[in-house]
Parts: structure tokens; sequence; C-alpha cells
């Protein structure tokens, strides 16, 4: 046994989220202490891997795999089991980054600075036990303690609206994890595994029927779904991202809805994929609707936050249609492009709160020529316009490239519904530079400025983020395809 | 190994750039050049040569339907006969701009910004022409349109810049996802098609080792393929302003004069048409691709050149001769001879960049665009004039200037192409008619702008010659537009004009017709004259008000209406579908979700003890929802199940 590197990273996480919370003047120094140790645990995590373990007689294998029993019964047992593979590792690194970004996002927040950064912590810390744990009942317990953390960044220090903004978001993920519970819980008993245990589900899941795999694949990806978000279950997205400050912004798009990807990717495709395949159709529906949906809604917004917000439906509109394909290049396109939608919408997010507080609005129309007022702003919105919209050299464009390769590989011609969209996104983007950015400077109000130091440095990471593995995404990619799912019987 | 210098090198520059003025990146684009130059005079001592150096960028897992083990992406340097040739252009133009640009930029503001933009174009422009497969193509395609975008919307304050950038990049978008489309189905034809081609094993690169993967080896006209052309053309089509995706190059002319001259003259819009010769050597096209290409180049000549007759703008005369000219040399890939479109895109980048280059001088001298308050600079310009006329006359093809040789080429190399698809005559009779538009066009631009004795708008600054800077670069270029054309004459430079051994491309000359060029000599000649009448002297001529041309001229004026139908299309359908969306949105869908709310705080009236308006509360409402759930599965459902046939 060797050392327990991913409790350890946990205990990291808690240790800091504590000491958060209880320093008072202190709090942002314990925050990016924390934020920085565990990227710096991350990083030294990703170094050590020369090899992934693969599946072993048909049942996943995973790295840094701990398991203490927790709740052991004649009938059944849970364990606090805990693992990685390639992709919760791209996933947790994205978490560690957006952390670090964040925390030095918010460096001069002023309302109850330690509870605001330890939510933040304690919301990473969820999202990071969602993407190791590898026991059912470890998994719900680290995705219901995400839900918390993000209620109240957005009901307490959220924008007018906050309270309907965080009941919304509240009532709606939480129907969706009592759904996904009974996906869950169902999944073991009627598989008949012996223990709650990821290895033993995916194990005795391939005995059951067809029928039953369809019913449990739908109630999981509704579950997971309404995360991601689906059409038509998305409507609390805009709202909780107009309402939730910046940093909650981020961590709702960068890592939230991650989860729903995740979520869907190992527990349901891996575990149930005759199951999904019986409602691949459905997955191609709510895909296209999506991409097709978010992109046109957010050509109609004004508000610049509600035009991101819809952009990310837009694009996990591509990653489930990546994950609906089936197929190891699709799997890759999606993981690629959850990475990549994380960096470029908190990027995207981290620069609408930057318009917010320098200009006094985020509405589109009331503003122009911020390139002028505010080029290192203006550059930010740009870039991460870009990348957004998928331009090559930054981080999206191999994941899109990708996923619609392999979308093509697998429908044909279908591809072209997200093809022709990729223009009405630039369209939407273009437009809201040309009224934004462009033009001659407007309501310039005379406090304005260039961004603070924090808020450029914390921007200036993603940037660097989206730059590098745009040009070089090889490492990425070679960390994902090194999965065990890649190895699973039957997965194409 | 060359060539990856000149990238590094224009990257280097385009880092220290941001402190300096220009002549750090003139001088990295002298550099390029003269890499450029050495990489010509080798491919000229070594006909037919191929080198390739290339890395994998990615190495990515399968998919079921045509890669099932998977392939791998790969990013290259292919230097060859025609990339060789299109580097010399590219580099030559884009040092002489740069040049120039020291001159003509000399009072704008954000310098850095505008010579970093500019370093960025040529890296990606050179990126893009040594690219050795199609995806490493887009990358670079992309970025040039990007750099177009930044440079077309440089003096972003004022509004009709920021949307003219905006217009070409979402024009060109279009037929970008149409070319990406195309590279799916190549790679697919290429990873199924089998017959030893190697081109998935290589990473779908255009050469194995130093031997190309023509197009001859692919054969087929399957369906797919056509399909696979067709994405090309849509592809070549946005990027060099091709009808119907032309409408966004005449509005690019907001960028400063000398971004018009090196990327929407010589270099970016040429690179549509590098796209189909490459396309059309290493993939192939079949016989119905090619009548499409030929129909779009045709006509496209022949329209655009109609609208550049009435523009009194400078910039957008030569924008429109721009469009014209590449339908040119669309219209020669497509009749077969690849070869002949690189030959008029060569003479063609020296020339439109000289007139661009002029006009630019024009412009920085008497601060107007327009032709109609312009008039007499002949005197005060000299080099100018005599820049524009040579200009001018390579473009109205004739002898000896270079513009002469390269169109009657490609409209003997149509015509012979025509003997054998009839089809094609209708496009050839355009390209004739065009012949005499575009003489007719651009002297009628001349003799406005520099004949008389003075200028018609007495408000005008007292016009002077441009300082040394800006008049270099014209000498050179005014020498190029006069020998450009006889180099193929040269064997060793013919030779990068024929792509190899394998001899499945036709020759660079069609026929050699006295009497066809004849025709064409004898067309433009009598444009020239008939601009002379009208224009010569300082003569302005104006159609009467109730001339029967009256309401042609309007449709001309306002382009046939398509940029205001784009718009309109644009702002009803797309945008209006999405306002609906957006109501659709806000009352229905989240309409729906509030009436359950509504109806749910209605019933909570009966209920309201249990609604004490705490999370944990309902957290607690939610267990025993989970726990009353997990009964009725473990005991409901089973029986459920069992009588569907459950486990």
């Amino acid at each position: 046994m060797t050392l327990p590197v991913l409790s350890l990273m946990l205990v990291t996480l808690l240790g800091g989220t504590l000491l958060t919370f209880a320093s008072r003047d202190r709090a942002r120094y314990v925050a990016l202490a924390t934020s920085v140790a565990f990227l710096l645990e991350v990083s030294a995590l990703l170094a050590s891997y020369t090899v992934w373990p693969g599946p072993v007689n048909g049942s996943p294998g995973y790295a840094d795999l701990e398991s203490y029993s927790w709740i052991h019964l004649s009938w059944l047992s849970i364990n606090y089991t805990v693992g990685v593979d390639g992709i919760s590792l791209i996933l947790i690194l994205l978490t560690a980054f957006l952390q670090v970004a964040t925390v030095v996002y918010s460096w001069e927040e002023s309302k109850h600075p330690e509870a605001y950064h330890g939510l933040v912590l304690l919301t990473c810390l969820g999202c990071f036990g969602v993407f190791i744990a590898l026991d059912v009942l470890l998994f719900f317990l680290f995705w219901e303690i995400v839900l918390v953390p993000m209620f109240f960044l957005i009901g307490v220090w959220g924008g007018p609206r906050r309270r309907y903004a965080a009941l919304k978001f509240f009532v709606y993920t939480h129907v969706a994890s009592i759904v996904m519970l009974v996906g869950l819980l169902a999944l073991v008993f009627y598989s008949g595994a012996k223990s709650f245990d990821f290895a033993s589900v995916y194990v005795a899941a391939r005995g059951l029927s067809a029928t039953v795999q369809t019913f449990l694949f739908l109630a999981l990806f509704f579950g997971f779904g309404v995360k991601f978000p689906i059409v038509p279950f998305h409507t609390w997205l805009p709202d909780a991202h107009v309402e939730a400050p910046t940093g909650g912004s981020v961590l709702l798009a960068g890592l939230l809805l991650k989860l729903g990807g995740y979520g869907l990717i190992r527990w349901a495709v891996e575990v149930l994929p005759v199951g999904m395949a019986h409602l691949t159709p459905l997955l191609y529906v709510v895909a296209f609707a999506m991409i097709v949906w978010g992109s046109f809604v957010a050509l109609a917004q004004r508000d610049l936050k509600r035009l991101v917000a819809y952009s990310s439906i837009n694009h996990m509109g591509i990653v489930l249609l990546a994950i609906a394909v089936y197929s190891q290049l699709g799997l890759l396109a999606a993981v690629l492009l959850m990475f990549a939608h994380g960096v470029v919408s908190a990027l995207l997010f981290m620069a609408s709160g930057s318009v917010h507080h320098t200009f006094g609005t985020r509405d589109i129309s009331k503003l122009g020529g911020i390139a002028r007022t505010a080029p290192i702003l203006a550059t930010m919105v740009m870039v991460g316009s870009l990348a957004s919209l998928g331009l090559p050299a930054l981080i999206s464009f191999p994941a899109e490239f990708t996923a619609l390769l392999a979308t093509w590989d697998r429908i044909g011609y279908w591809v072209l519904v997200p093809l022709v969209i990729l223009v009405v996104t630039a369209a939407f983007y273009l437009w809201m530079m040309q009224r934004m950015l462009f033009g001659p400077a407007r309501n310039v109000p005379a406090t304005a400025h260039d961004l603070p130091w924090y808020e450029t440095s914390a921007m200036a990471i993603l940037l660097a983020l989206i730059v590098i593995y745009g040009i070089l995404p090889g490492f990425l990619v070679n960390v994902i395809v090194n999965s065990p799912v890649y190895g699973f019987p039957g997965f194409p | 190994m060359a060539v990856s210098f000149v990238l590094v090198g224009l990257l280097g520059d385009r880092l220290k750039k941001l402190e300096h003025g220009g002549w750090v990146a003139v001088g990295f684009a002298g550099a390029a050049m003269v890499v450029a130059v050495l990489v010509v005079a080798a491919e000229m001592l070594h006909p037919s040569h191929y080198s390739d150096q290339s890395f994998t960028w990615l190495q990515l897992p399968g998919s079921p339907g045509a890669f099932p083990n998977g392939f791998s992406l790969v990013i290259g340097v292919l230097v060859d006969p025609i990339s060789a040739l299109m580097l010399l252009v590219v580099t030559v133009v884009g040092f002489l701009v740069m040049l120039y640009s020291i001159g003509y930029m000399h009072a704008d503001r954000g310098l850095p910004r505008y010579y970093a933009e500019l370093s960025l174009f040529l890296t990606a422009m050179t990126g893009l022409v040594v690219s050795d497969n199609l995806l490493e193509f887009f990358l670079f395609w992309e970025l040039v349109g990007v750099c177009s975008y930044f440079l077309i919307g440089f003096y972003y304050e004022k509004p009709s810049a920021a949307s003219a950038a905006k217009e070409a990049f979402l024009v060109t978008r279009v037929g970008d996802v149409l070319f990406l489309l195309g590279i799916f189905i190549y790679f697919t034809i290429d990873a199924t098609a089998g017959g030893g081609l190697g081109w998935a094993a290589s990473g779908f690169k255009f050469v194995n080792g130093s031997t190309p993967f023509l197009a001859g080896a692919m054969g087929g006209s399957s369906t797919l393929q056509t399909v696979a052309g067709l994405m090309m053309l849509a592809g070549a089509a946005g990027k060099s302003a091709q009808f119907p995706l032309h409408t966004w190059l005449p509005d690019a002319m907001e960028g400063p004069t000398t971004v018009s001259a090196l990327i929407h003259a010589a270099t970016m819009v040429a690179a549509g048409v590098y796209l189909l010769v490459v396309a059309s050597l290493f993939l192939g096209f079949t016989p119905d691709d090619r009548l499409a290409i030929v129909a779009v180049g045709g006509f496209t000549t022949f329209f655009a050149a109609t609208m550049a007759v009435v523009h009194p703008d400078i910039k957008r005369v030569i924008a429109y001769s721009t469009i014209s000219q590449l339908g040119y040399m669309v219209l020669a890939v497509g009749a077969g001879f690849a070869m002949v479109g690189m030959y008029h895109l060569f003479t063609h980048a020296f020339f439109k960049a000289l007139l661009f280059l002029a006009a630019g001088s024009v412009i920085h001298a008497v601060g107007t665009q327009d032709l109609f308050k312009m008039g007499g600079l002949r005197r005060p310009m000299r080099v100018t004039a005599a820049a524009f006329a040579i200009g001018a006359l390579s473009l109205s093809g004739i002898p000896p200037f270079a513009g002469f040789f390269s169109k009657d080429d490609v409209l003997s190399s149509v015509y012979t192409a025509a003997q054998s698809h009839p089809a094609y005559w209708p496009f050839l009779i355009l390209a004739y008619a065009t012949v005499f538009l575009t003489a007719y066009y651009i002297f009628r631009a001349f003799f406005l702008a520099f004949s008389g004795d003075k200028t018609r708008d007495p408000t005008l600054p007292h016009p002077h010659e441009a300082p040394w800077v800006m008049r270099l670069p014209l000498y050179i270029l005014s020498g190029l537009a006069i020998v450009a054309g006889v180099f193929p004459f040269v064997p060793s430079f013919a030779s990068l004009l024929s792509i190899g051994a394998n001899g499945n491309v036709p020759p660079v000359f069609g026929t050699t017709d006295l009497i066809l060029s004849a025709l064409s000599v004898g067309l433009g000649a009598a444009g020239i004259l008939l601009a002379q009448a009208l224009w010569g002297n300082g003569r302005v001529y104006v159609l009467a008000p109730e001339s029967a041309l009256q309401p042609v001229r309007t449709i001309l004026l306002n382009r046939y209406y398509m940029k205001a139908g784009y718009d309109e299309l644009g702002l009803r359908l797309v945008y209006g579908g999405s306002r609906i969306a957006d109501f659709f949105e806000r009352y229905v869908i989240d309409g729906t979700i509030r009436g359950i709310e509504r109806l749910a705080a209605r019933l909570s009236g009966t209920l309201r003890q249990g609604q004490t308006g705490l999370v944990s509360d309902y957290a607690s409402y939610v267990v025993a929802g989970v726990v009353g759930l997990l009964i009725l599965l473990l005991f409901v459902a089973p029986f459920v199940l069992a009588s569907v046939g459950g486990p």
C-alpha cells in the first residue's frame, strides 16, 4: 500500500476550508495557500504516473485506489473507495486551476471574506470528491456537498434577485439529485451488487436486462442531465449565473456543469452501455436541442452574463453530442471539451464580472468602446470569445474538432447541425464584441479604470491555459485516453 | 527547415515588436523574404522536389466508422514547387507592405498593435502556405482570418470598421464550417479508400516522405468525393470572396490601405485559390466539382467587374477588381489548369498590391477615397501616377505587362477545356466580357484621380508625393508588375509551376493562340479607349437622369442588393428567430415553471405548517421522499417489472 494520496489531498482541502472559515482577516491568504498547495499536489499526482491501470478481468481498475470499509452489513457493504483515471484527473486539474483563479479573482471580497473563500473552497472540495469517489454513497455525498456552498454563494453574495435564483438552483438540482440517487440505488439493488463500489456495480450491471438498463439509464440521464443542463430543464442556469457573484459563476460554469458530464460518463455510460444504446436517439435530440437552442437564445441576450450562460448550454450540448456518439474519439472529445469549456467560460464570467463593476452595468446595448477605456479587459473578453467560438490555437478548437469529427463518423451529415450553429455562435460573440468593445466609448463612469492586479492575474492564469493547451493539447489527450474505459470490452 | 525559421522569426518579431516601432517588423519580414528567395532558388535547382518535416500533434483514439484503430494528426512543413512560389509572393509583398507602412501609418495610434497583428498575419500565412496536411491548413486558415478580422477593425472606434470586421469574419465563417466538413469527408475517404494511399497512416499528409500523393492516385468519382470538393469550393469562396460569399471584401476596405494591399489583395484572399490548387493537386476534383468551380469563378469574374464600373470609391473599385481577378484564378483551376490559376495569382499579387499601394499614396496625400473629389493628381504625384498606370495596364492585360501573360493563359486554358466541356462556354464568354469591363473601370479610376488640371474638390489638402519608404515599394512592385509575367518563360522558374513527375497535372500554358490573344488585348484596349473618351482629361461623365441605364446604375451601386439582403436575412430571420426563441424561453419554458411554483404556493396554503422556508426542513422532506421512493422501488417496482419481464 502506497501513500493514500487522494485522501491526503482531500484532507488538504478540508483543512484549508475549515481554517479559512476560522480565520478572519487572513482568510484569503489561507484560501490561496490551500489552493496552491492543492494545485501542486495535483501536479505531483499527474507527474507521478507513467502507467495507468487498465481493466482487470472485465472489471475496471483505477489508479491510487483506496478502499476502507465504511458500513458493512450482511447484504450490502458501503466503502470509502476513491481512485482516479485519466478522465477524473483532467477534471481534477481543472478544479485546481479554477480554484486558484477564483480565489485570486476574489482577492478584495469585502463581505464576510472568510465565509466567501471558505465556501469557494468547499465547492471545490465537493467537486474533487465527486471526481475521485468510486462508491455510490460517497459519490452522492460529495455531489450533495457541492450544492450547499453554491446555494449560499448565490443567496448571500448574489445580485438583487439572489434569493429567487438560489432557491431555483437548489430545487432544480436537488430534484435531479433525488432521481439520480434513486437511479443509483436501483442500479445497485437490481444488479445484485454486493457492494456499493464502482467496480462491483460495474461488473454486476453487465447482467442486467436491456429493459432495466434502459430505465436506469433514463433516470441517471435525467439526474445528471439537469446539471448539464439539458433542455428543457435548463432555466435555472441563466438565473443562477446572472445573480451569482463572479466567483460563484466561475465555479458554476467551470465545475458544476462538469459534474453532470462526469457523472453521466462514469456512472451511466460506462456502467449501462446497453441502456444507453437504446436511448441514443433521445440523447441526440437533447444534444441538438441544447446546441441550437443555446446558441439562438444567446444571440438575443443583452446581459453579458446571460449570453455566456446560454453559450454554455450550447457547448455542453456539444459535450452531450460527443458522449452520445459512443466512441473512443467521442468520449475523448467530450472530456477535452469539458476542460476547455471550464477554462473558457471561467474567463468569460470573470470578464463579465469585471465589466459589471468597472462600468456599472452588463447590458451590452449600454456599453461601448471598452477597447479604448479598458484595453486589458477588452483583450480578455476578446480572447475568451474567440476561444469559445472555436478559433484554432486556442483550447476549444482541438476539442470541438474531435467532437465534430466523431459525430461525422457516426451520424454523417447530421453534423451539419452543430457545424452551421458554429456560425451562429460566432455571430453572437462577434456582435457582442462589436457593440461592447468597439465603437465610440459610451457610458464610461468617472471611476472606470482597467483591471486591478488580482483580476488581471486570475484571468492571466486562464489565458495561459487557453493558449498553451490550445497549441499543445497532446498532454490532455494522452492523460484522457489512458483511462480504463478505453480498454473496456465492447467500447468502440 | 529553412521555412520553420521563417515561422520562428516572425513569432519572435511579434514579441519584440511591442516596444519598438515598425522597423523590427520590417527587418523580420525582410529576413523572411530572404529565406523565401533561398527556398525558391533551391526549388529551382531541384525541380519537382518535395521536402517534408512534421511531428505528431495529436494521437487520437478510434471511432468505429472510418477510423477503428485511431489516427494521428500532424503539423509539418512541406516545401514543394507551389508552396515555394506562394511563399515568394507572400514574403515579397509582405516585406514591401511593411516597409510602406512605416510611411503610411506614421501618424496613427496603436502602431505596436498594427505591426504585431501584421506580423502575426505573415506568420500564419507562411504557416498556411507550407502546411503539409488539410487540418494544419485549416488551422492557419482560421488564424489568417482572425488577423484579417483584427486588421479590418484596426480603426475600431469607427462603427463602420467594427461592423465590417464582424461581417468579414462571419461571411468567411460560413465557408469555413463547410470547409471543415470537407476535411471530415476527405479524412473518411482516405482512411477507408485503401488503394495503398497511406494518407491516413501518414496523418493525412499531402506527401509520403518526398513523394507526393497526387490526385490521380485517389481516383474515383464517388458522391462523397464530389461533396468534399464542393465543400472545398465553399471554403475557398468564403476566403477568396467568390459569389455568393463575396460581400465582405468591399467592406473590408475599412481597414488601412496597407492591409487591403497585403491581406485583401495579394495574399489572404488568394489563400482560397491556393486551397483549390492544393486540393486539385493532392485530393482531386470530380467533373461535377469542376463545373461548379468554373461556374462560380466565371460568374464572379463578371459579376464583380460590373459593380466596379460605377463605384466612386477608389479602394472599393480595386476591391471589386480583386474579386473579379480571383474569379479568373478559380475559373482556371476549375477548368483543370490549376497551375495557370497559380500563375495568375502570382502576377496578380504584384500588380494588385501595386494598385492598392498607389491608391494608398493618393489617399495619404489628399485624405479622401472619393474619386470624384480627386483629379489632376498626375502632376504633383508623378511616381504614384506612373505606378498606378503600370498596375492598371497590367490589370487590363495589355502586353508586355505581367497581367497580359497570365490572363491570356487563363482565357486560353478555359478555351481549351471548353472544347471538351461545352458547359464551360458561357463562363468563357463572361470571362472575355470581363476583360473589357476591367480595362474600362480601372482606367476610369485612373483618369478620375490623375488626369485634368486640378482637384475637383478644392478643400482637399495640397497633394504631395509620398516619402521614400512609400515610393520604394512602388518602384519595386512596378518593376515586378512589368516583368513577372515573363518569369515562367525561364525554364527553371517554370518548374515551380509544374507539380512533378507523375504528369497527371496539365502544363502551365493552355494554348498559345494568337487570335485569342488579339481578342483579349483588343477588348482591353477598347475598354481603355472608352474610359478615355468618357473620363479623360478631367471630364466627368454624368449619366442623364432619364437614361435607361439609370436603374442599372442604381442596382450596381447597391451591389445587387445582396449585402442589404444578407443583412435583412441576418436581422429578420436569425436575430428575429432568436428573439422569438428568447421570448419562448422566458415565458413558455420558464413561465411553466413559474406557473408550477404558483400552483405549489397555493397548495401550500393548506400545508402551511410544513412550509417553514428553511432549507433544512425541505431537505428532511427530501430524505423522507427518498425513503418513500426506495420503498417503492424495493417492494413495489419488482412486481411491476416482473410483469413486464424485468430481471
